[in-house]
C-alpha cells in the first residue's frame, strides 16, 4: 500500500506540467552532450547549475538529473556510429555497437541501446522504490563511527575500481583529500590552509573544480588534435527496431545487465562506467559463443547499455538517503543541492517528500522522453556530429568561464576553474584520473568529521569503529580490498583480453 | 564608419556622465539598493531579504537588488560591503550572533558589527532550542541538568558547526546551567538534527524552524527555548528566563551599511525599512514560513542588541580560560 502511495505520489510530482518541461529540457540537453565529446555530465551539471538558480528545488534537480541520465542515452550513439565513445560509460559499446554499424546494423544497434537502456532504468527505478524508503531507515542508524566505516570504505572502493592503475588512482586521490583539508574546521572553527584568501575559507568550491577537471581540461585537449569525421557512418541507419532474433538474444543481456547495473550503481566508485565493463565481462562469460563478442554482437550492446543506465539511477539512492556520493556527478549533485537549499540525509525523504519522490518519478518519465528522442529523433542527432568544432570548444570555454562566475559571483572561481583545468589536461596526458580526486575531495572532509565526532563521543578511543558491527564490517571488508588487490580477478570476473575489437577481416 | 564612431564616443559621453548626478545628488536613493547575502539562495537570510525586496522599494521609491554572495563564512560578503563606497546603495543582512561567534573563531580579524553602520533589524527569532528525541528519558531542561551534573562530561550534543551562532547558543546555554556536556559539531542543522533522531548524542541545539517541523511530525521534544517570552509557535516550551537562566532572548537579522555613511541617508534608509516591515506578505511569509516575528529594530537599538551579544561572549571567553 505505501509502495502505490510512492508511485501516486512520484507521478503526481512528475506530470506537473513545469517539472515535465524540466525534464525535457534535462534529457534533451543530457542526450546532446553525450552526443557530443568533450564535455561530459558532470560539466555540463556544473556548467547549467547557475540557470537553475531561479527554478524551485525540485525542477532544478529533475532537470539535473535529466542531464546526467540522457548522456548516457546519447553516449551510445557515438559509440556505435563513430566509434567515439560520448562518455566513459559507453566505451564498451565501441566494441560491438562499431562493429555492428560496420556490417550495416546501426539500426538494430541503436535500437537495443535505447530500448535495453529504458528497461533498466525501469527496473532500476522500481528497486529504488521499494528500496530507498528502507535505506533510509537503516541510514538514520548510521551514527559518526558507521559513516567512517562507510565512507572508508568508499574511498577504497573508488581507487580500487578506478580505470587505470591503482597506484596512480590512490595518488589522485591523495591530492584529493588534501585538498578537501581546506577551508573551515567545524570542530574548533578555524581556518585551514587558506593562505589568507576568503574565497576559500569555508573550502574550494566544487564545481570550477569539477568544470575545470572534465570541461575546460578537455577544450585543451582538444586544441592538440582535430577529430576526424572520416569514421561516421551516417548514411545507413535504418529499421531501428531489432528483429526477433534480436530480442531473443537480447533479453538474457538485458535482465542480467539491469540487475548488475543497479547493484554496481549503489557502490561508490561504481555508477554507470563500472556496470557497463562488468556486464560486458558478465555476458561473455555466460555466452555459449564468447568469441562472437566484439565483433558486432548484440548482446555485448544490449547488456552494458542497459546496466549503466540502471546503475546511473540506483546511484542515486546513496545520494538521497545517506548523502553519499558514489561518482563524481552525484558529487556535484551534493553541491547542487546544498545550493538549493536541500540537505540530504536519511531525513530528506520524510521532510521532503515531494522532493524524494518526484525526482525519483521524473526520471520514469525522462527514461520514456528519451527513448521517443533517441529512436526516432536519431537523424537530428547524428546531424548534429557535424557541428564544427573550431566553432563548439571556445564556446565551451566561454560557457564554462561565465557559468564559474556565477555559482558564488566571484571571480576568484573562474581562476580556480582554470587552474584545474590545467591540471585535468596534465592528468590526461599522463594517463590519471580525475574522478578520485573528485569523489577523495568530497568524501574526506565527511570522513575527517566523523572520525572526530566518533572520537568526541567515544572519548578518544579508536575501537569505536571495531565494537560497532556495521562498522566494523566496512572496516574489515576496506582492509581486506586493500590487501588483495587480485579480489576481482579472484571472482573471475574480468579476465584481460576482454575487452577486444574484432574485425572480421 | 566616422558617423559610426562619432556615435560610439557620443555613446560613452553619455553613459559616464550618467552616472555623475549620483555623486553630487542629494536626493538620496537615486539609484538601485543592494542588499547583499551572505549565504547562497534559500536559506533564511536569502528568503528574508527576498521578502523585502518589493516592500522597500515601495518605501524608497527605487529598485532593490539582492546579490548572493557566499563562501568565507560570510566573510567575503561582509568584507566586500565594508570596502564599498559609503554611500547608502551597498547593503549587508546578516545574522549579528553569527558574526559574534565568527569573530572569536577568528574568522574576522575585526569586528563588523562595529566597522559597520548599523541600519535597522528587520526580523528577530528565539536564537535555539534545545530538544531531545521523543523517547528520551529527559521530561524537561531540568532533568537534562540533574543527568549532566551526575555525570558530567558524560552527555553529548550535537549540533552544527563550532563557529556559528548555535554553537554560541550551546556555550551560553551550559555555561548559564554549570553544566559539563560534550559538543559534537555537524555540517549544519539537519545533520545535527539528523543524529538526535538516529538516537546518536543525548541532545541537540537547533534553530526555531528546524524544531517546530520535527516536533510537529512528533519525533522531538523541545526543552527550552531561547526567545523573549514564550513563543507562539510552539508555546508549551519554556523560554531560558523562565528556566532561571540568564541567557540572551531573540536573535535578529540586522541590515549593516559600509562604515562613514552619512548620518542623513542612514536615516532614510532606517525609516525604509521600518515602513518596509508592516507590508502584510512580508509579514505573513517571515511569520508562517519561517516561524520568525518581523520585528523592528531601529539603528541606535539594533547597535545596542549587537553589543550586548558581543558582551555576552566576551563573559563566555572569560571565564572558559
Amino acid at each position: 500500500m505505501e509502495f502505490m502511495n510512492h508511485i501516486s505520489l512520484a507521478f503526481s510530482i512528475a506530470f506537473d506540467p513545469m517539472n515535465l518541461l524540466f525534464c525535457f529540457v534535462g534529457v534533451f540537453i543530457g542526450t546532446f552532450i553525450g552526443v557530443l565529446p568533450g564535455l561530459g555530465p558532470a560539466a555540463s551539471i556544473s556548467l547549467l547549475l547557475p540557470v537553475t538558480f531561479s527554478l524551485a528545488p525540485v525542477q532544478a534537480i529533475i532537470m539535473l538529473a535529466g542531464i546526467y541520465y540522457g548522456a548516457y542515452y546519447g553516449g551510445s550513439t557515438t559509440s556505435i556510429l563513430m566509434n567515439v565513445p560520448g562518455e566513459a560509460a559507453a566505451i564498451v559499446t565501441c566494441l560491438d555497437g562499431y562493429e555492428m554499424a560496420k556490417k550495416g546494423r546501426a539500426g538494430p544497434a541503436l535500437g537495443i541501446a535505447a530500448m535495453g537502456s529504458f528497461i533498466g532504468a525501469t527496473i532500476s527505478l522500481i528497486l529504488m522504490i521499494f528500496l530507498a524508503p528502507l535505506l533510509a531507515e537503516v541510514a538514520l542508524k548510521f551514527g559518526p563511527p558507521e559513516y567512517v566505516g562507510l565512507i572508508f570504505f568508499g574511498m577504497v572502493m573508488v581507487t580500487y575500481l578506478s580505470k587505470g592503475s591503482m597506484v596512480k588512482a590512490l595518488l589522485t586521490a591523495s591530492v584529493g583529500i588534501l585538498l578537501g583539508c581546506i577551508g573551515m574546521d567545524i570542530v574548533t572553527g578555524r581556518e585551514r590552509f587558506t593562505l589568507g584568501i576568503d574565497t576559500i575559507a569555508g573550502g574550494i568550491s566544487i564545481i570550477p573544480m569539477v568544470m575545470g577537471l572534465f570541461g575546460i581540461s578537455e577544450v585543451f585537449l582538444n586544441l592538440e588534435k582535430s577529430i576526424k569525421a572520416a569514421g561516421v557512418l551516417t548514411e545507413k541507419v535504418k529499421n531501428i527496431l531489432p528483429t526477433k532474433q534480436d530480442w531473443k538474444d537480447s533479453a538474457g543481456p538485458i535482465v542480467r545487465g539491469s540487475f548488475l547495473g543497479f547493484l554496481l550503481g549503489l557502490i561508490p566508485g561504481g555508477g554507470g562506467f563500472l556496470s557497463s565493463f562488468a556486464s560486458y565481462a558478465m555476458e561473455k562469460r555466460v555466452a555459449k559463443h564468447p568469441a562472437r563478442f566484439g565483433t558486432g554482437d548484440i548482446r555485448g550492446v544490449a547488456g552494458p547499455e542497459t546496466a549503466n543506465n540502471a546503475g546511473a539511477q540506483s546511484a542515486f539512492i546513496p545520494l538521497l538517503t545517506m548523502g553519499i556520493p558514489c561518482n563524481v556527478v552525484m558529487a556535484v549533485f551534493i553541491g547542487a543541492l546544498m545550493l538549493h537549499g536541500v540537505t540530504i540525509g536519511p531525513m530528506l525523504i520524510l521532510e521532503d517528500p515531494e522532493l524524494f519522490w518526484g525526482v525519483i518519478g521524473s526520471m520514469y518519465i525522462g527514461n520514456a522522453m528519451l527513448l521517443i528522442l533517441n529512436l526516432p529523433l536519431i537523424g537530428m542527432w547524428i546531424k548534429l556530429l557535424k557541428v564544427p568544432y573550431p566553432l563548439l570548444f571556445p564556446l565551451i570555454f566561454l560557457f564554462c568561464l561565465i557559468g564559474a562566475y556565477f555559482v558564488g559571483n566571484n571571480v576568484l572561481d573562474i581562476y580556480t576553474m582554470i587552474l584545474f583545468g590545467v591540471i585535468g589536461y596534465l592528468f590526461k596526458k599522463f594517463d590519471y584520473e580525475a574522478a578520485p580526486l573528485i569523489l577523495a575531495f568530497v568524501l574526506a572532509p565527511m570522513l575527517e568529521i566523523a572520525f572526530r565526532q566518533s572520537m568526541i563521543i567515544s572519548r578518544g578511543s579508536p575501537l569505536i569503529f571495531l565494537s560497532r558491527p556495521i562498522s566494523a564490517t566496512f572496516v574489515i571488508c576496506a582492509f581486506g580490498l586493500l590487501v588483495s588487490p587480485g579480489f576481482l580477478k579472484l571472482l573471475g570476473m574480468i579476465r584481460p583480453g576482454d575487452f577486444v575489437q574484432r574485425s572480421e577481416d | 564608419m566616422k558617423k559610426f564612431q562619432a556615435l560610439i564616443f557620443v555613446f560613452c559621453l553619455v553613459v559616464s556622465f550618467a552616472f555623475i548626478p549620483w555623486a553630487f545628488s542629494g536626493d538620496f536613493p537615486s539609484r538601485p539598493i543592494k542588499i547583499v547575502v551572505n549565504y547562497s539562495p534559500g536559506g533564511a537570510h536569502d528568503i528574508v531579504a527576498r521578502a523585502l525586496q518589493a516592500p522597500l522599494a515601495e518605501a524608497l521609491k527605487t529598485t532593490v537588488i539582492v546579490e548572493n554572495v557566499p563562501g568565507g563564512s560570510t566573510k567575503i560578503g561582509t568584507t566586500s560591503v565594508r570596502k564599498s563606497d559609503p554611500d547608502g546603495y551597498t547593503l549587508v543582512i546578516q545574522a549579528v550572533s553569527a558574526w559574534v561567534n565568527y569573530y572569536y573563531g577568528k574568522v574576522y580579524d575585526y569586528k563588523p558589527w562595529v566597522e559597520l553602520t548599523p541600519i535597522a533589524s528587520v526580523v528577530a527569532f528565539p536564537s535555539w532550542v534545545i530538544e531531545v528525541q521523543a523517547e528520551s528519558p529527559f521530561k524537561t531542561w531540568q532533568d537534562l541538568v540533574k543527568e549532566a551534573k551526575k555525570r558530567p562530561g558524560e552527555l553529548t550534543c550535537s549540533g552544527p558547526s563550532a563557529s556559528g551562532a548555535l554553537a554560541y547558543g550551546y556555550k551560553v546555554a551550559t555555561k548559564a546551567a554549570g553544566i559539563k556536556t560534550r559538543y559534537v559539531p555537524f555540517k549544519g542543522n539537519k545533520p545535527a538534527q539528523t543524529a538526535l533522531l538516529g538516537g546518536h548524542v543525548d541532545f541537540s541545539i537547533t534553530g526555531t524552524q528546524n524544531s517546530v517541523h520535527m516536533m510537529q511530525a512528533g519525533k522531538t521534544r523541545a526543552l527550552a527555548i531561547s526567545s523573549n517570552g514564550r513563543y507562539w509557535a510552539i508555546p508549551d516550551v519554556p523560554t531560558f528566563t523562565e528556566l532561571g537562566l540568564s541567557a540572551p532572548n531573540n536573535g535578529f537579522l540586522g541590515i549593516y551599511a559600509p562604515d562613514g555613511l552619512s548620518k542623513d541617508i542612514a536615516a532614510v534608509l532606517t525609516k525604509g525599512f521600518e515602513k518596509a516591515l508592516k507590508d502584510p506578505d512580508y509579514v505573513d511569509l517571515v511569520k508562517n514560513r519561517y516561524f520568525m516575528a518581523p520585528e523592528y529594530m531601529n539603528a541606535m537599538e539594533l547597535n545596542k542588541a549587537a553589543l550586548a551579544v558581543d558582551a555576552m561572549m566576551e563573559k563566555i571567553k572569560a571565564s572558559s580560560k
